[in-house]
């Protein structure tokens, strides 16, 4: 039986048929439902992460295929230059607002995770680690190893934000009063990084354009923000 | 055939913005770099919109996905989070939110500042 099993896993399909076959069931839970909150990403995570206990499959096995879904994250990111040069217009159009209201939100991200880490008194690794979990991955471990924090605490952080985001960012947005497509798309952007980007391209071409400008832009602001947050 | 050529595009500009990230000392990653090349070609016209568009599409579609590795790979990470997980949660949780709610809130308070100029 285990050998048998070995099979299955050495294979490098087993980990991209694992995650592609969640993902698929966590998106036949909202049809089905009709909820949005059963997010797809989040369901295919837990499915995943129980099937690997259940079975006592490594990581290491899991990740030898699945390395490859997430090596497509590299070219999907670029490719957000397409949305973004379709709204170049708009975006010329509203440079300044947009710059203005990115840099808001991205400082206020950083101030709110500085006065939430004094609430529960983390320590300043801690803190230095998860301050730019805002940020999309690349720059986010970037800022971390400069400010000498813990690179995975900082993914863990970027991953609960983005689950977080991409659950619930456009109820939030509803509750909050954010109509403005242009404004829902940065605050998407500056709020969950690349994977509130993904949830704002399916609400639209503009609102996609908006939040993956916003995810540079906030990666930039946090980039030169935070050296100043660390020496002070 | 198409597909693939036009993935290749992009794969391209990927790979010049890691070489970029290598070249270059400053804490930009390479996404960004192969994201502004590729901008600045199509607004240029160096790259054609009809020559990335379809893979571009497909990529962005399967965006969420692409996610969901790393996600897993928090599995690893359990010792690691011992007693400061609850923190770390609510914070990323919290700031998430107060990060939307300020953004939003200040785009839309521009615009309206914007009208009310030109009337």
């Amino acid at each position: 039986m285990t050998e048998f099993f070995s099979i299955i896993t050495s294979s490098i399909f087993f980990g991209i048929l694992l995650t592609i076959g969640t993902f698929r069931i966590g998106q036949w839970i909202v049809k089905k439902t009709g909820i949005k909150a059963f997010n797809p990403l989040l369901t295919s995570i837990i499915l995943t992460i129980a099937f690997l206990l259940l079975f006592k499959v490594d990581y290491e096995d899991y990740n030898k295929g699945a390395s490859y879904i997430s090596a497509l994250l590299g070219p999907a990111t670029v490719a957000l230059a397409v949305p973004l040069y379709k709204q170049v217009n708009l975006l010329k159009k509203n440079l300044v607002l947009i710059l203005i209201s990115v840099t808001a939100g991205a400082v206020s991200a950083v101030a709110g995770v500085y006065l939430m880490s004094k609430l529960f008194s983390l320590q300043p690794e801690i803190f230095y680690s998860i301050m730019p979990k805002s940020v999309t991955a690349a720059i986010a471990l970037g800022i971390t190893e400069e400010a000498g924090g813990i690179g995975v605490l900082t993914l863990f952080a970027i991953t609960v934000t983005g689950m977080t985001g991409s659950t619930c960012a456009l109820g939030a947005c509803k509750l909050f009063g954010i109509h403005d497509r242009m404004a829902v798309g940065l605050s998407m952007g500056t709020c969950a990084h690349a994977i509130g980007t993904s949830v704002a391209l399916e609400r639209g071409e503009l609102e996609g354009a908006m939040s993956s400008l916003a995810i540079v832009v906030a990666g930039f602001v946090t980039v030169f923000i935070a050296p100043f947050i660390v020496y002070v | 055939m198409q597909y693939l050529m036009q993935f290749g595009i992009i794969a391209l500009f990927y790979y010049a913005g890691e070489i970029l990230n290598s070249l270059i000392p400053l804490p930009v990653p390479s996404t960004i770099y192969g994201l502004a090349l590729l901008f600045i070609s199509l607004c240029t016209g160096v790259v054609k919109l009809s020559q990335v568009e379809d893979a571009a599409s497909f990529l962005l579609s399967m965006m969420p996905i692409m996610f969901a590795p790393s996600g897993v790979g928090l599995l690893t990470i359990v010792p690691i989070l011992k007693d400061s997980w609850v923190g770390i949660v609510v914070t990323s949780v919290v700031t998430t939110f107060t990060t939307l709610l300020i953004t939003g809130h200040t785009c839309q308070l521009l615009q309206k500042l914007q009208r009310s100029k030109k009337l």
